[in-house]
């Protein structure tokens, strides 16, 4: 059987799916086959720490698409099911039960996985992480009242549970070993003005902590920090990052480095393998080392360019990344990447609860953070990938639209 | 459930006629019934992916709020009078006879 016109991806998750029906709109007639290691058809993730985690979103609208396009389209789903190994020359990718798929290409979008604690207790029952729909459900029966949630590390997915935690009426402290939460991505001025708004909400929040061990006789009891603090903690989340689910790539000799490495429209180092999501690393302008961005944007937008280089077509527009978290009633929208010695410029007043933080260099508009700012987010997408510069005292002015900055101002090129 | 009929044209100018639950967004309908509606935030109101036409019923939706029409009015396909995110539109019994288009994607 001619396998040529064959492609395999590896991974059920957004990146996976977005390509599958890609490749079909872009005209590919070929068999496409989707592996993915867990059993519920392919599912948003966003969800999982908020509106899922709350109960007020059903199970069935976690699907990313229902299960009669898979059908309509022509993508077969083998779900449960995991790749083990590849065999580039063979074209060939081996299943854990023995069963070989050849491909003509190949898509690795295996995704991330949650980093773990080496810590003692780090196995005990109630410690947990929140990356899969088991993960939310198992986290979800431990949500009632009065019950004390311990969360190490004060990521997107540490913040976001441990709002939906407070909102359920449980007594919440958020461990982060960084003087801030959301170091890794936010401005202080946005990082401080959250932190206010969860420590009004009575959650805890403990900055410059290191934890040492988990203590419990089966299931947890308490979290233990190095200066003594004893946490009694029903329910303890490890959100401390994740990693690229690289390995696969790794053990077949394809070029990784945190995470696949490939160009902006998803190519490996290997001419019939192509990798899109969150496995992924990509160069960015300004940056000398790949990216791996974690959104849920990047992974869409990717995958859909991955899969026009499949079929040897010219991708899309290449699109400014852009970002969003929801934190009780706070929209946290991002766009961009900050560059390291960008002007930071605030706009609005923190004490408003509306405002934004925009980054700007001698050349262009580089990223935006807003709070409550929609507005300015709309509009800081556009001047973004317009690479313009604007004077930094407008920028600054919250009186004047970013929209009429956009349209009214003249850019400066470059700093005279 | 109550349901209600409404008709979506795809961007391949391709007519569909839906029967969807009341209480549930027009995104959420469209994407359950498999239209290629990207929804990239979910319904949080962080993007402008799915942007429809409303042909037929506009006036009967309300006024779409502050958020959206920043959001629409920076698309490249906003259309004044017609353009909104459909996950901000609540399906109600009212709406029997809606009529959109999906908007172009970008």
């Amino acid at each position: 059987m001619n396998t040529d016109s064959t492609i395999v991806i590896v991974g059920a998750g957004l990146a996976g799916t977005e390509a599958a029906f890609a490749l079909r709109d872009g005209g590919h007639e070929g068999r496409i086959v989707m592996i993915g290691r867990e059993a519920w058809p392919p599912y948003d993730r966003p969800p999982l720490s908020k509106s899922f985690l709350k109960g007020e979103l059903p199970r069935e609208r976690l699907w990313l698409r229902p299960a009669k396009s898979y059908t309509d389209e022509q993508i077969e789903l083998q779900l449960g099911a995991e790749v083990v190994s590849i065999d580039r020359t063979q074209r060939r990718v081996r299943l854990a039960t023995g069963a070989t798929l050849d491909y003509g290409s190949l898509l690795l979008a295996t995704g991330g996985e949650a980093r773990r604690l080496t810590i003692p207790g780090a196995d005990l029952d109630g410690v947990c992480e929140l990356k899969s729909l088991d993960d939310a459900d198992r986290l979800r029966a431990g949500l009632v009242e009065g019950r004390s949630v311990v969360i190490i590390g004060g990521g997107y997915v540490g913040m976001e549970f441990a709002a939906t935690a407070c909102q359920a009426a449980c007594k919440v402290t958020v461990l982060e070993s960084q003087d801030r939460v959301l170091s890794r991505s936010l401005s202080a001025t946005v990082a401080q003005y959250l932190q206010g708004e969860y420590e009004n909400r009575g959650v805890r929040i403990l900055t410059g902590a290191s934890v040492t061990r988990i203590e419990g006789e089966g299931r947890v009891d308490a979290v233990l920090l190095k200066d003594g603090t004893r946490l009694p903690a029903d329910v303890v989340l490890v959100s401390v990052g994740n990693q690229a689910s690289d390995a696969l790539a790794r053990n077949d000799g394809l070029q990784v480095d945190r995470g696949i490495v490939v160009d902006r429209e998803g190519r490996t180092n290997d001419p019939h393998v192509f990798a899109a999501g969150d496995c992924t690393v990509s160069c960015f302008e300004g940056f000398d080392e790949p990216l791996r961005l974690e959104s849920v944007q990047h992974a869409t937008s990717q995958a859909k360019r991955a899969a026009a280089a499949m079929l040897g077509q010219p991708a899309g527009p290449d699109e400014v990344p852009w970002f969003w978290s929801d934190q009780f009633d706070i929209k946290l929208q991002m766009a961009g990447l900050p560059l390291p010695g960008d002007a930071e410029l605030l706009r609005g007043d923190p004490q408003s609860g509306r405002f934004s933080v925009i980054y700007q260099n001698a050349k262009r508009i580089t990223a935006i953070q807003c709070v409550n700012a929609s507005g300015d987010f709309s509009a800081a997408r556009r001047m973004i990938a317009d690479r313009r510069r604007f004077p930094p005292a407008l920028l600054s002015n919250s009186l004047v639209s970013m929209r009429d900055i956009r349209v009214n101002s003249d850019a400066i090129d470059s700093v005279a | 459930m109550s349901e209600i009929r409404i008709k979506v044209m795809d961007r391949k100018g391709r007519e569909r006629q839906l029967s969807v639950a009341v209480g549930s967004t027009l995104m959420e309908a469209m994407k359950a019934d498999g239209l290629p509606i990207a929804a990239t935030c979910g319904g949080a109101k962080s993007c402008a992916t799915c942007h429809v036409y409303v042909n037929e019923g506009y006036p009967s939706l309300g006024l779409p709020d502050e958020d959206e029409v920043d959001l629409l009015s920076e698309s490249d396909h906003y259309r004044d009078g017609a353009s909104r995110l459909s996950c901000q539109i609540e399906l109600t019994s009212a709406l029997t006879g809606l009529q959109v288009e999906l908007a172009p994607q970008g």
